[in-house]
């Protein structure tokens, strides 16, 4: 807000300066000087107000304010307070003060240096969790003056007295500089990568670099080179010097910054060899991401002797740095990453891309897409450098790992599930080259013509569904609930398509008892990979805390209904898989598909897996119910929102879907009422449940990686498996106990409870049908009080982060 | 409530181009904003100077007892550039 009145004043200045200046004929550069000069000659002439400003507040009244009319109140509260250490960050404490001076020259010993090599690493790695540079990599003062560690800066020094027992220069201007180099560099691929925009800034990482270089005319392969030098003469020359100055830990010394400066290459090569296009040099990306990783646990196994080694260096690092960079912010102090931490951090990270790496060797498109919902689900949540690189990977300028189209990729998506006829997705050479058949070819391309509408309808959800795969957990559910939509037209899109197709392939449908039945190959697909949208969104609540307790039951129950649905999507999938696969034996024409054996038992796999999740939420949600009837399940008095409003809203963004039909609140009370049956039978019938889906997992779990198509993440599935299994047969003895201990008090609780249901048959037969929250939550009050004992339902996600183990204490 | 002659004055110096001591010696000069009982003055799009230093802090409060000199563009001698 500058007066408009000022500024054609000082426009007159400057060409009234020029003027001046042309006339005197001096040849002046626009250097510092003269724009400095006139500068001075620009600034207005101030006049000193200090005592005014005491007399004209002294007429203020309390509370009076004089501000331009545009500045109010809420303006005024967003100002930084000067000279308030928590918000100022220009002010000086008195612990800057005493802070000693950095000096770049000093001639660092072995320990030293290693201190540094260490300290900047940990910065790294905290600067990948998420923190600014400002914080972490920017603090390093040989940062910025990496450039300048020549021996010109040794030699000319005048103030150097050094003696022959210092520590040679080459531990500075080699060791120190070439890892500092190597640290950037890295720096600069990965924030290259990061720069793509596959993850959210400010949310994941940040990448501000607030103007400041990162040597990118240095190239990669110099930096490389500068560490090859300085291990070279780290094995000929310092490991003499270091040995000869005989302390007692000088082995350890050597071994520390050997493997320091052999780790930083090779991550630096990972990351080259990771950047090029087209995913081409995985494979040596892979051979120094092995190296990397065996060095890194020498690291991490020598870690009590080698971490301790490091010696701190006066002014190596300044935090102070960020006021300069980030002004307008209060300072907020960060905690670097200890070493053991970011020694994890990375090996996390190597780790994750590794994996990443493999996924290169495609083997089918379930597979890949298995790999990265288990890579989403992984704990502790893969590093966003790493999510980053597999996005990239995945599909970068419409490519599928490098190499596949869209097309293939959803091709073949498809023939996993439904394996649609051959015809539909035949390349154009295939149909062009096959024997001539007039009834066939007519249809031909139109057939080819509405797959590849399909094809391109699908490309935008898919990829969509990669991405989401490859964010941070909460925003997968966030963008999971915004793409639904997306899938819903999708399905809606492919369901035209297919009726098309039926009438081109002259499709007979199978005859079932519920009349003539079609199989959609196209539609479902979409269907299919609707539902697991709509099962995991529910399923990452639970993840992300995001119900409070007495919502379990709800949602546990419409998840159920959810799985009942996709169940029987499957089966009718699978009998049209297999039913399809005599009819087409008699149409020849239409070529036969491969066998799809492999079809057929990931139909089965599948529909192990949705039974077995369906028995675990069928048990959960009726043990709630049979602790609500006993009274162990609390119901919190709701003031200010009811159990009915909280139903629409948690499955509001399910109700616009054209598929399957939503379930009202009115459904859930119907059907979890169990007015007739006790808790002791509900009890038992939780039982089975679990005991059910314990014999579904072990089912599963002898089923081979190809045939669940987990090729590449068959350890997690496992696992996943494995916690599933804990938690059934965990609910299984809890159970065991409760009915225990409810046998006990039975005799009491029978009798009451009886009088208890005479009571709401009459309330019912009272008051209006529909079951309102008030009466409820009576209802639950007055069970409350029919507990004998003090214990409370407890749910405990300790095995798996969706199924809690429901125990009472 | 009425301006008296001298808050008059002082509201005449908003949007003016205003420099300040604080008591580290750091100078701050912004856009005068508002000014209240106890001469907490905020500024906008404010440069900070330590001495050849110079950085910009954007939107600051100065607490009053913070302020050693106050100096505020002088509109009349200003003109005599013009």
């Amino acid at each position: 807000m500058t007066s408009p009145s000022d500024l054609p004043s000082k426009d007159d200045l400057v060409k009234k300066t020029q003027v001046a200046l042309s006339k005197l004929n001096l040849t002046v550069d626009q250097t510092e000087e003269s724009t400095e000069h006139s500068n001075s000659l620009l600034l207005p002439q101030y006049k000193d107000i200090t005592k005014f400003l005491d007399e004209a507040t002294d007429e203020f009244e309390i509370g009076q304010l004089v501000h331009l009319e545009s500045f109010g109140l809420y303006d005024a509260m967003s100002s930084i307070e000067i000279m308030d250490p928590k918000m100022d960050s220009g002010m000086i404490l008195d612990s800057d003060l005493n802070k000693p001076p950095f000096n770049l020259r000093a001639r660092l010993k072995p320990k030293e240096v290693l201190g540094i090599i260490d300290h900047l690493f940990n910065c790294e790695m905290t600067w990948h969790s998420g923190h600014s540079l400002s914080q972490t990599i920017f603090t390093c003062m040989y940062f910025h003056h990496v450039s300048e560690l020549n021996q010109e800066l040794f030699i000319n020094d005048p103030n150097d007295d050094s003696t022959d027992s210092d520590s040679p220069i080459e531990f500075v201007i080699l060791v120190l500089k070439s890892y500092v180099f190597g640290t950037i560099k890295c720096c600069h691929l990965v924030w290259d990568e990061m720069t793509k925009g596959n993850v959210y800034e400010e949310e994941d990482f940040s990448t501000n670099k607030y103007g400041i270089s990162m040597y990118e005319n240095f190239p990669d392969s110099q930096c490389i080179k500068l560490i090859e030098d300085a291990e070279t003469w780290m094995e000929q020359h310092g490991c003499k010097w270091i040995r000869e100055k005989g302390q007692h830990d000088c082995e350890n010394v050597i071994r520390a910054i050997l493997s320091r400066l052999h780790l930083r290459k090779s991550f630096l090569l990972v990351l080259m060899h990771m950047s090029q296009s087209r995913c081409q040099q995985y494979l040596q990306a892979q051979r120094h991401l092995n190296t990397s990783m065996q060095l890194l646990n020498g690291i991490k196994e020598g870690a009590n002797v080698s971490l301790s080694l490091g010696v701190d260096v006066s002014g190596a690092f300044d935090p102070l740095i960020n006021r300069k960079l980030v002004s307008q912010t209060p300072p907020r102090p960060i905690r670097l990453l200890t070493m053991q931490e970011s020694i994890n951090e990375m090996m996390n990270m190597l780790k994750s891309i590794n994996a990443t790496c493999e996924i290169i060797n495609y083997k089918s498109a379930t597979s890949l897409m298995n790999f990265l919902v288990y890579h989403a689900s992984q704990q502790p949540s893969p590093c966003a450098f790493s999510r980053s690189i597999l996005q990239s990977t995945i599909c970068t300028e419409n490519r599928i790992l490098g190499k596949m189209s869209m097309f293939q990729l959803i091709k073949d998506s498809v023939t996993e599930l439904t394996n649609p006829p051959y015809i539909y997705f035949a390349s154009k050479i295939d149909i062009a080259t096959s024997p001539k058949d007039d009834l066939i070819d007519e249809n031909k391309s139109e057939i080819s013509k509405l797959v590849h509408n399909f094809v391109d309808s699908t490309v935008k959800p898919l990829t969509d569904l990669y991405r989401i795969l490859c964010h941070n957990r909460s925003r997968q559910r966030r963008n999971m609930c915004k793409v639904l939509t997306d899938w819903d037209l999708l399905q809606e899109e492919a369901e035209h398509i297919d009726t098309k197709l039926q009438s081109l392939t002259n499709e007979e449908p199978l005859i079932t008892e519920e009349g003539p039945s079609y199989s959609f190959h196209l539609s479902s697909w979409v269907y299919h990979r609707k539902l697991v949208l709509l099962e995991d969104i529910l399923f990452l609540g639970f993840e992300l805390d995001l119900y409070g307790t007495h919502e379990y039951m709800m949602i546990y129950w419409y998840i159920d209904y959810l799985l009942g649905v996709h169940y029987q999507h499957l089966e009718r999938t699978h009998m049209h898989v297999t039913e399809n696969k005599k009819s087409k034996k008699q149409q020849e024409n239409l070529r036969l598909a491969p066998p799809p054996t492999s079809t057929v038992s990931l139909l089965v796999s599948q529909r192990l897996m949705i039974i077995a999740k369906q028995d675990i939420c069928r048990g959960i949600h009726r043990t709630i119910s049979a602790l609500r009837k006993t009274g162990h399940a609390i119901f919190p008095r709701l003031e200010f929102d009811d159990e009915s409003t909280r139903f629409w809203h948690r499955f509001r963004m399910y109700r616009t879907l054209g598929s399957p039909t939503i379930l009202s609140y009115k459904d859930f009370k119907d059907m979890t009422q169990f007015d007739n049956i006790t808790a002791m039978d509900l009890f038992n019938v939780s039982l089975q449940n679990f005991q059910a889906a314990r014999s579904s997992i072990e089912k599963l779990l002898a089923m081979k990686p190809s045939e669940l198509r987990m090729d590449f993440c068959h350890a997690d599935f496992t696992k996943e498996l494995q916690a599933m299994l804990r938690v059934c047969i965990a609910n299984i003895v809890s159970l065991h106990k409760i009915i225990e201990e409810c046998k006990e008090n039975e005799i009491v609780t029978s009798h009451k409870q009886q009088k208890q249901k005479q009571r709401q048959k009459n309330k019912k037969s009272l008051t209006s049908s529909s079951v309102t929250p008030s009466s409820s939550s009576i209802q639950t009050q007055k069970l409350t009080s029919l507990r004998k004992d003090n214990k409370v339902a407890n749910f405990e996600f300790k095995y798996h982060p969706w199924y809690p183990v429901i125990t009472l204490k | 409530m009425t301006d008296t002659p001298k808050i008059k004055q002082l509201r005449s110096y908003l949007n003016l181009r205003t420099r300040i001591t604080a008591s580290d010696n750091r100078v701050f000069n912004g856009i005068f904003m508002c000014i209240d009982k106890y001469k907490n003055i905020i500024l906008s799009q404010t440069e900070e100077f330590r001495g050849a230093e110079k950085r910009f802090v954007g939107l600051v409060m100065i607490p009053g007892k913070h302020i050693i000199k106050a100096e505020v563009e002088d509109l009349e001698l200003s003109d005599e550039y013009t």
